[in-house]
This record gives structure tokens, C-alpha cells and sequence, in this order.
């Protein structure tokens, strides 16, 4: 065992793909057009208006597929992943995802089938998209799920959407202009509820981090369209009075929003739909184990109650039981239509739909389980080790994150949050979240998730020990962190002041000077 | 009887139990109140072990019919090269998150700024951000930029040459903040825009006006130069939706003055994968102050603090909602980042002469297709006169296209897509997408199985 865990990065100064030597030896060829097809249209150019004709050809590099597999190695390389450790970033929940799942999603009917195919050719892919849709209603309680959403706040927008066409449904388009929001929630719930036209009104946490039922009356009118909420919340805290939260809001005619970035606390323990709830977006890329891609793709169905089923997005897929055929239903007529291209992001689904599978509903409830009280026993961990805080209700056991306050650390070393964080990656772990949420000033948000040991949890705790040490004995040393990471700190601010985008830009800068 | 290691593990469980003082982890969902707490599992399929998972999946997706497709509309099937496919599942990059903390994730960052300057290139628009969900949602975040940009103007023109799906999501995107739309006429005969319509709804009220180039029937806007003009003309922006393969070949939309590009970038190697997830990319030229408009994330080029090194960083977020919350350009967060690398290394690999060959192809089997089924008696193709990049409207005269798909699936066939819910008065219609996945055998038989149909309706 070494004594200090290090960084499983490697060190390069990669040149960009632009920088790199031209070469002529056996580069990439597309396929040549058949011979027949030559001859009949002699000069393929000619077949573009003149004044629609690209003269300068694009400026893309020339490389052979030899320099091109070094290169993104090499990037690769210096890129951090859960596969390689510890990855503990609150409300993300970066938890090892199935091998297995990924190989289904490479199939070649996975992959290679066209959106708009007839259902009689697609019959293996409805059903797919069918039966993820009924295990999805039954994980949240709801009556039916849309699985077309790209991403958690494209989820948002399309249940925001879905909502706001209920209340024009009923003639209350006009007055219901308002949407309320804890301001303990995700910054995507304010800026989907202003995208879809809302006015945000945003409510204080109690002293116990939860809402505040007095605000939440004093909030809520015939203005009130939803109240957007995730449960457990940000600070990891399961929101005990949901029922008389929804009562609140139901009883003014406004609807509840459940976030679900944090679905992963509750799997088989509670559902979202028997709390009152009455639309709610899954993001399967955290809770179901499909990759985040680096930043994407990702998935974001929506699942709603009854009477907001006329609403959602079309097509829905269904099963016809005479036929024995499943089909894509269009004649959804109060639908909003479409919040993006074809069906849903497919190979995402598929990756969802094979966890699930393998897991069942015991497995599910195991994952969730497994990861608070891995949340919980880190957290005792961290607190144990003092420096620390835990603000709002430290006696509540926390669900699947924690977030912790370095306030005091701050004022008694000199060393904020940021530099722990930066310290942490010197040491061959992914920082925690930091700065969210905004109701802890020196928020570190962590969330180890299900797939990580006992072993790693403590591996971490005493890099925690470590980097506490060192802000009270040689600061410095956090302070300039992190230093064993294939670079420094970054200037930030020279990145928003001149910033450079494109390697055209770079060019233009380089010119300028 | 419980294996040593089995053993182990509940003692490791019960370590961290008793470490909290738990008799039980249930202990720790105690303030979750009854009222609300499932009494019964969830009634769920599995568990299933990783054996018997792949074999039920196979069994269900055996249920698909394999067949080689002429359908587009959005979605193209272009070869994936093998380094691409590799790149994009390397677990380094598929299996990290957001890149929150650049120190660590130099990697994806430089791919992604790599990817924003091929695209640049691409367009002609020296700005790219590092996606968007699709082609469709892009569009609508550009309409909101313009909308943005130009403050007061609260309406948008679109062209009618539109596919339906795409105005369907740019509705709902308008629809929050209560944007008007009004659609432009094509050109009955050609399929292009209609420039005196176009003028004739170009107020002083209006931010802009979004065009396809080549549009959903596939034909190539020729007078795209004009239309900018026009479109500048009331000073409104200029957003143009373009086939990022076919601009290998065709003028870039930085060359006829659009303001904004989007595009689907599925082709640039990204499976279909039944419908997504794809990619949308989004240019624009830079200006200080219409960039802070700018809706998803960007990846700049700096420094490190001590000046030495170049490096990567997620820029200008200030933008966005993590920091603006309700003031934030779009809720947009996860975008599309690994398929966008993954177009990062396609561009690199075909480079200017692999593109061009590409679209050569695709353009080239599009019209040589077209011509031959427009020599059958009972067909037309395609049914505009403008000039056709790879997708073309096909008429039957006197059969239908539900018959023609039929026949077209019996012999492994399918494409192309009906338009009769969309464009009825065009009558028995189907759209073909052909690109350079399409062998001449395949070809042959398609032509066969049409040949074959406008026999049976009397054709010699």
C-alpha cells in the first residue's frame, strides 16, 4: 500500500488536434462513389447552385488514424472518471455504471435503427421504450411517463410545459403566473420555471433546512401554477412534512414539481407519486446507471398523475392487446407536442432499462439503502475528524448526500472549501461539490453513492485528515493546490476576459499580437 | 451457509452500522413518516443475473425486422469510423461527469474546445458552443437569442419548408416567453424559399427568421445570400439550420452572413440509435456583448495561474443557471458532451478531403437515385425543381405509399418517409435520404422493388 494516494492521471502537453504534423500516409478514405453513379453525374460539384459552391475547403486537420488514437489517449489520460476512484460530487450521483449496460446499447438494433421506421419493424424497440415507461409510473407512482426529455432540466422544462397546459386546459393560463421554489433547490428549477414564462418566487429554508410552511402559505395564491421541490433536498434532508406541503399547494389549485436528481435516496422506500406529487422528472444517467458522457447525453423522463397524462409529449408508446403489436401513439390531442426530435434518447433508455432488470425491485431498494448509510457513515466520518460543521438539523440522518460547512476552517486557517477541493485532487480524489447549495456559505456537498467500499470511504476520510492537518500546520500546501494534476490552477478570469473559444479565435489572438 | 467472503462483507455492514449507532440501516429513514412509505415492494421484473439479462434483451430486440434504410428527415445513417466509436466509449471520458474541476478533466475539455473549432470551421462562424440537446431544441434556443439580442421584437418568422417535429419542439420553446411565429412561404416550383414572401413579412417587429439550408425536402436554398440580406435588411437576425457533412461542399453560412448555425450532428458519427440521443451544434460569430446571449456551455483556452501552461476551462458560465438561476440564458445543464467529442474526432479523421468525398457521395447517389425513379412512368422524382442535396421527394401517381412500403419492407427495405399527414397537398409522397452507406447493389434492388410496383400499375 502506498502511504499517500495519488493522482491516476497522467501529465502530457498535448498540442490541439490543429497543432499536429500533417501526414499523407494512409489516411482515413470514405468510400468512392460507384462508377455507374460517376458516369452519370460526371462533376458531383456541379450539382450545387454556383453561388451555393464551398470554395475554400475547411480548415480541418490532415492526420492519419495512427495520430489520432495517440492523441485522444493521451486526453483521455488526464481526464478523471469513477471507473479510475472516488467521484463523490453532491446531486450528481456518480455511481459505477454496468459494463454490460453499455455493450447492449452498442447493438446493432439498438444503434443502427432509423426513428421514423414502421412499428412493424421496430417491434423489439417500442416494447423497450414501453416496458421502461411502466417501471418508471411504478418506481414514482405515476399514472404515465414520457420518455422523450434529453436531460434533468429539459425534464423540467417539459413538465413546467405540461403543467402550464393544464392550467390554460382549465382557463386559468392567465392568472396561474407563478412558480415557488426553495432556495435550497437546483439552479435549474428557477431558470426552467423564467423558460417557460413563470415568475420565480423563491422561499427561505427554516432553521432546519426544510421548507418553512408558514412562508410556503404565505407564498402560494391563485397566482401559484407549482411549487418545485426534490426530497430528499439538497442538504440531504427528506422534507418530513411533504403531505402538508402538498395540501398547501393543492388546495390553492397549484400542482407539485418533484426534482429527481436525488431520486436515488428513495428507490423502493418511497415514491414521489404517494407523497403528492404530481409531475416528476428521472435522470437515468445518475440514478440508473448510464454514463454522464463527460457532461452528456443524458435522459430525463417525466412521469405525471392522471390528470396530466392528456398533456404530455407525443408520441407515447403502447401496447395493443388484440394485435399482440406495440405502436408509437401520435393522437395524443391535447399534447404539447414535441420537446425534441424523435422518441427519446434512446440508448440511454436501453442502459436504464437493463439496471433495472438486473437489480429488481430488491436490488433497487438495496442501492438506495447502500447509499445512505454510506452518506450517513462518511458523514460521521468527516465530522469526527472536527473542522468541519454540519449546518441545519445535525441530529436528522441525512439520504444519499451530505453537505458540510468549512466556515470555521475558513476563519481559522485561511483555507476555503475551494482549496480543500483543489488539495483533494492532489490526492487522487474527485472533489466533492462545492458552493452549492447556496445556503451554506462553504458548502461541500458529498455524495459517495452505493458503488463505492468501506475502504474507499475511509481512503477519503483520511485524505480529509490530511488536507486538515495541513491548513493548520503548512498551509501553503493547500493553498497551491492542486500540484500533482496534469495541470495547476487555472486563471479563470483570463478565460472570461479574453476569451478564446475556437482555435480560430486563438489564431486571430495570435495575429492581433 | 454464508461463504467467508459473504461473512466478511455483513461484518463490514454491521461495522458501519454500530459506527453510527444503528442497529439496522432502515434506522436511517426514520424520519421519512409512514403516511408515505410503500407498503408493499415495488412490483418490478428481476433481478436477473447478467446472463439471463443478455438473453432477454436479445429475445426482445430480436423482435426487430433488420432492414437497410432510406429514411431521413433528421436522422442520416453515415459510416461511423471504428476510432470514433473507440474514442467515445473510452470509460476515462464516457464515465466522468460535467467537467466541474478542470485540473482533472483537461481531457474532455480539450476535446470539447476541439470540437467547438471544427464546427467553426465547418460554419464559417468563429464561436460554437459545446451542444445542444438536438437540431430541434437548437433551433429554438437560437430563436431565443435572437429574441434576446434584439430586445424589443417579441415575433420570429420560420420557413413552411420545415419538417413538423422540428416546429413542433420550437413551439413549446417559444411558448414560455410568448414569442410569436409566423411561417414563410416556399416556392411552389422550385421548394425554395419564397423571397416576396419573405419580404412582405419582414417587419420592423420581427427578430428573426430561421431557414434550412438544405431544407427538409432537400433542396438546396440557392439564393440563401439573398435571404440574409433581406432578412438584415430590418436588421433582424439571420438563423439557419445547415447538414454539417454537406459542408464539405457547400458554402458555409458565415460566407452568406447568417448570424447563427445549428445543425444535427448525428451524422458526424453518432448512431441513430432509434432516435437519440444525437447532438445539436450551435455557431454564432463572437461580439462581447451578444455572446453573454449565448445559450450552453463554452470551453475556452488559458493559462494556468502561473502563466506557464495552457489550459481548459469551462468559461463565461455566468451565463448559466448554476449562477443566474432565473436570469440564466437557457435551464440548459447536461448537454450531449461525449457525441460532440465523438464529432470532434470524425472531422479530424475525415479532414477537408474525407468530408468533401463524403457529401460528394451523398449528393451524388441522392441524384442519380432521384433520375432513375423519376424514369418510371408512375413516379416523380424529386417533385421540386431546385437542386437537391441527399434528400428528395418522391410521388407516386397513381398507387399509394403505404403499398410501395409494403413491398418496400417484404424486400428488406424501408424509406422513404410519408408526408401525408404533413404536406397532403403534395399528394402520395415519401421523402429518400441516401448517403454514402448506400452501396450501388442496394440501390439496384430498391430501384427494382419500385420498378417492379410501377409495373403492377401499368407502366411499361
Amino acid at each position: 500500500m502506498p502511504e499517500e494516494k495519488t493522482t491516476t492521471l497522467a501529465f502530457y502537453r498535448e498540442p490541439l488536434v490543429f497543432e499536429l504534423e500533417e501526414t499523407k500516409y494512409e489516411r482515413y478514405s470514405p468510400p468512392s462513389i460507384p462508377k455507374e453513379i460517376m458516369k452519370f453525374v460526371k462533376k458531383p460539384l456541379a450539382l450545387i447552385p454556383k453561388e451555393m459552391q464551398r470554395i475554400d475547403p475547411p480548415s480541418l486537420p490532415k492526420l492519419a488514424e495512427f495520430q489520432l488514437a495517440r492523441h485522444y489517449l493521451h486526453l483521455a489520460q488526464m481526464n478523471f472518471t469513477v471507473d479510475s476512484g472516488f467521484y463523490p460530487l453532491g446531486s450528481c450521483t456518480m455511481k459505477y455504471n454496468p459494463k454490460i449496460n453499455d455493450l447492449i446499447s452498442t447493438d446493432k438494433r439498438v444503434a443502427m435503427a432509423h426513428p421514423f421506421q414502421p412499428a412493424r419493424t421496430v417491434q423489439g424497440n417500442i416494447r423497450i421504450l414501453y416496458e421502461t415507461e411502466q417501471m418508471l409510473n411504478e418506481l414514482a407512482g405515476m399514472a404515465r411517463t414520457t420518455l422523450q426529455p434529453s436531460a434533468g432540466a429539459h425534464g423540467e422544462l417539459t413538465g413546467i410545459m405540461v403543467i402550464r397546459a393544464y392550467h390554460i386546459d382549465k382557463g386559468e393560463g392567465e392568472t396561474r403566473t407563478e412558480v415557488i421554489i426553495p432556495d435550497s433547490a437546483h439552479g435549474t428549477n428557477p431558470a426552467t420555471a423564467a423558460m417557460a414564462g413563470y415568475k420565480t418566487v423563491i422561499i427561505k429554508s427554516k432553521e432546519n433546512g426544510l421548507v418553512d410552511l408558514k412562508a410556503l402559505k404565505a407564498a402560494v395564491s391563485e397566482k401559484t401554477a407549482a411549487l418545485m421541490l426534490t426530497n430528499p433536498n439538497t442538504l440531504g434532508l427528506f422534507e418530513e412534512e411533504i403531505l402538508a406541503i402538498a395540501k398547501i399547494v393543492h388546495d390553492v389549485g397549484g400542482l407539485l414539481y418533484y426534482d429527481g436528481a436525488n431520486f436515488n435516496a428513495i428507490m423502493g422506500i418511497c415514491r414521489p407519486g404517494d407523497m403528492g406529487f404530481d409531475a416528476i422528472h428521472f435522470n437515468l444517467h445518475k440514478t440508473f446507471g448510464t454514463p454522464h458522457g463527460g457532461g452528456g447525453p443524458g435522459s430525463g423522463p417525466v412521469g405525471v398523475v392522471e390528470k396530466l397524462v392528456p398533456f404530455l409529449p407525443k408520441p407515447l408508446p403502447e401496447f395493443n392487446k388484440k394485435t399482440g403489436k406495440y405502436y408509437l401513439n401520435f393522437d395524443i390531442p391535447k399534447s404539447i407536442g414535441k420537446i425534441k426530435g424523435f422518441w427519446g434518447n434512446y440508448s440511454v433508455i436501453v442502459r436504464a432499462y437493463a439496471y433495472i432488470l438486473a437489480l429488481g425491485a430488491e436490488g433497487l431498494k438495496r442501492v438506495s439503502e447502500q447509499a445512505v448509510l454510506n452518506a450517513n457513515y462518511l458523514k460521521k466520518k468527516l465530522l469526527d475528524l472536527g473542522g468541519w460543521e454540519l449546518p441545519y438539523a445535525p441530529e436528522i440522518p441525512r439520504k444519499h448526500e451530505f453537505v458540510l460547512d468549512g466556515e470555521e476552517l475558513k476563519k481559522e486557517t485561511g483555507i476555503s472549501t475551494l482549496d480543500v477541493a483543489k488539495r483533494l485532487l492532489d490526492l487522487g480524489f474527485h472533489a466533492p461539490t462545492i458552493y452549492f447549495p447556496l445556503i451554506v456559505h462553504e458548502a461541500l456537498m458529498v455524495e459517495p453513492t452505493e458503488t463505492e467500499t468501506k475502504q474507499t470511504l475511509d481512503d477519503f476520510s483520511d485524505a480529509m485528515k490530511q488536507i486538515l492537518k495541513e491548513s493548520k500546520e503548512n498551509p501553503e500546501i493547500v493553498l497551491s493546490a492542486p500540484q500533482n494534476t496534469p495541470v495547476g490552477r487555472i486563471d479563470e478570469v483570463l478565460a472570461a476576459k479574453e476569451p478564446i473559444l475556437t482555435w480560430r479565435m486563438l489564431k486571430q489572438k495570435e495575429e492581433e499580437k | 451457509m454464508k461463504t467467508e467472503n459473504e461473512g466478511s462483507a455483513n461484518d463490514i455492514q454491521k461495522e458501519m452500522e454500530k459506527f453510527l449507532g444503528i442497529e439496522n440501516v432502515d434506522e436511517l429513514f426514520k424520519d421519512i413518516p409512514d403516511s408515505v412509505r410503500l407498503k408493499n415492494p415495488l412490483k418490478l421484473l428481476g433481478p436477473m443475473s447478467e446472463r439471463d439479462l443478455a438473453i432477454y434483451i436479445d429475445k426482445i430486440l430480436s423482435l426487430n425486422k433488420p432492414v437497410v434504410s432510406f429514411l431521413g428527415g433528421g436522422a442520416q445513417d453515415h459510416y461511423i469510423p471504428a476510432i470514433v466509436q473507440e474514442v467515445i466509449t473510452k470509460p476515462e471520458l464516457l464515465n466522468a461527469y460535467t467537467p466541474y474541476q478542470p485540473e482533472v478533466a483537461q481531457g474532455m475539455l480539450q476535446g470539447m474546445f476541439e470540437f467547438q473549432s471544427l464546427i467553426s470551421e465547418l460554419t464559417g462562424l468563429n464561436v460554437t458552443n459545446s451542444s445542444m440537446y438536438d437540431w430541434a431544441t437548437a433551433i429554438g434556443e437560437a430563436l431565443l437569442m435572437s429574441v434576446r439580442i434584439m430586445k424589443k421584437r417579441q415575433k420570429v418568422l420560420i420557413s413552411k419548408s420545415i419538417h413538423p417535429d422540428r416546429l413542433s419542439v420550437i413551439k413549446n420553446y417559444l411558448a414560455g416567453p410568448q414569442i410569436e411565429y409566423e411561417m414563410v412561404n416556399f416556392d411552389s416550383e422550385t421548394g425554395e424559399v419564397d423571397l416576396a414572401d419573405l419580404k412582405k413579412k419582414l417587419t420592423e417587429d420581427i427578430a428573426a427568421f430561421y431557414f434550412e439550408n438544405p431544407n427538409s425536402f432537400g433542396v438546396i436554398e440557392s439564393k440563401a445570400e439573398a435571404i440574409c440580406a433581406q432578412v438584415h435588411e430590418v436588421e433582424a437576425k439571420a438563423v439557419v439550420g445547415v447538414d454539417p457533412i454537406s459542408l464539405g461542399i457547400m458554402k458555409p453560412p458565415g460566407k452568406y452572413d447568417a448570424d447563427i448555425a445549428v445543425g444535427e450532428g448525428q451524422g458526424l458519427g453518432t448512431p441513430i440509435s432509434f432516435g437519440g440521443p444525437h447532438f445539436g451544434f450551435f455557431s454564432t460569430n463572437y461580439n462581447p456583448k451578444t455572446i453573454r446571449q449565448m445559450p450552453g456551455r463554452l470551453v475556452g483556452l488559458t493559462k494556468t495561474q502561473d502563466g506557464k501552461q495552457r489550459a481548459y476551462v469551462l468559461t463565461l458560465s455566468t451565463r448559466e443557471q448554476h449562477i443566474r438561476r432565473e436570469r440564466a440564458t437557457s435551464n440548459i445543464c447536461t448537454n450531449q458532451a461525449i457525441l460532440a467529442f465523438g464529432a470532434g474526432v470524425y472531422l479530424s479523421l475525415l479532414g477537408p478531403d474525407g468530408l468533401k468525398k463524403t457529401a460528394e457521395y451523398c449528393i451524388s447517389a441522392a441524384n442519380y437515385l432521384a433520375s432513375k425513379i423519376n424514369e418510371l412512368e408512375h413516379f416523380d422524382a424529386p417533385i421540386f425543381t431546385g437542386a437537391h442535396y441527399n434528400e428528395f421527394i418522391v410521388r407516386v401517381k397513381k398507387g399509394t405509399m403505404a403499398k410501395l412500403e409494403t413491398k418496400l419492407i417484404e424486400q428488406g427495405f424501408v424509406g422513404g418517409y410519408t408526408l401525408e399527414k404533413c404536406h397532403p397537398e403534395f399528394g402520395e409522397t415519401a421523402i429518400f435520404c441516401v448517403t454514402e452507406m448506400h452501396t450501388m447493389d442496394e440501390l439496384t434492388k430498391l430501384l427494382e422493388v419500385l420498378r417492379v410496383y410501377d409495373k403492377e400499375l401499368g407502366g411499361k
